[in-house]
């Protein structure tokens, strides 16, 4: 299953006229960041490594700052796992649907991906010790 | 790699479907489009508290972030 072609084809047009909230992380497409599409609906992308599990506590607060509007959080695997239990608020909280689409590779696609790509390498080490210090 | 370090990329098999019951929470498990095509997305954008998808997606689908001509550029 091809993660974001069919997540755009398949979800996003059925909505696109029923207002809601989409967080993505690094998952989602480049050429897109906070923008609006549809009735009444946002798109709201961060991209790179330092994004990793932002979009999941990001969905949470965002369904806090607006009750009646459900929100969908596209997230990775390796993302879920650094920071899947920022959701534990949802439930607590009953705030309105969020959905938390995990897409599931097994390795962490995205630096798997990143390694094979030329200058990769580098670029993951110098995040490595930035984040590390 | 020529030599360079090289990040650790495998992940646990984890059925992410589970992770949903501790908040006794609905969760379905996506192989194909045909599987999202089957949800009530209605239902579920309208109920209070979260819906875990858990979408298996093919190891070797590259992210878009690295289809750019320059992805590392700055």
């Amino acid at each position: 299953m091809r993660q974001q072609h069919d997540l755009a084809v398949h979800y996003l047009p059925q909505r696109r006229n029923s207002p809601h909230d989409t967080i993505a992380g690094p998952h989602a497409t480049r050429k897109k960041n906070r923008s609006r599409s549809g009735n009444a609906s946002w798109l709201r992308v961060t991209m790179d490594f330092a994004s990793m599990g932002w979009a999941i506590g990001a969905a949470v607060g965002v369904a806090r700052g607006n009750p009646n509007c459900p929100v969908v959080c596209i997230t990775g695997d390796g993302s879920y796992l650094m920071s899947g239990q920022e959701i534990n608020p949802s439930p607590r909280r009953k705030v309105c649907g969020v959905v938390c689409v995990v897409l599931t590779t097994a390795p962490d696609g995205m630096v798997m991906h990143a390694s094979a790509w030329p200058g990769g390498a580098d670029r993951l080490s110098s995040c490595r010790r930035s984040t590390i210090g | 790699m020529a030599g360079r370090s090289r990040s650790a990329f495998e992940l646990p098999q984890v059925d992410y479907r589970l992770m949903a019951c501790p908040w006794a929470s609905p969760a379905n498990v996506i192989d194909s489009p045909a599987d999202l095509d089957e949800l009530d997305f209605d239902e579920i954008l309208a109920r209070k508290g979260p819906t875990m998808l858990d979408v298996r997606i093919d190891r070797e689908e590259v992210p878009p972030m690295f289809s750019g001509s320059k992805p590392w550029a700055r």
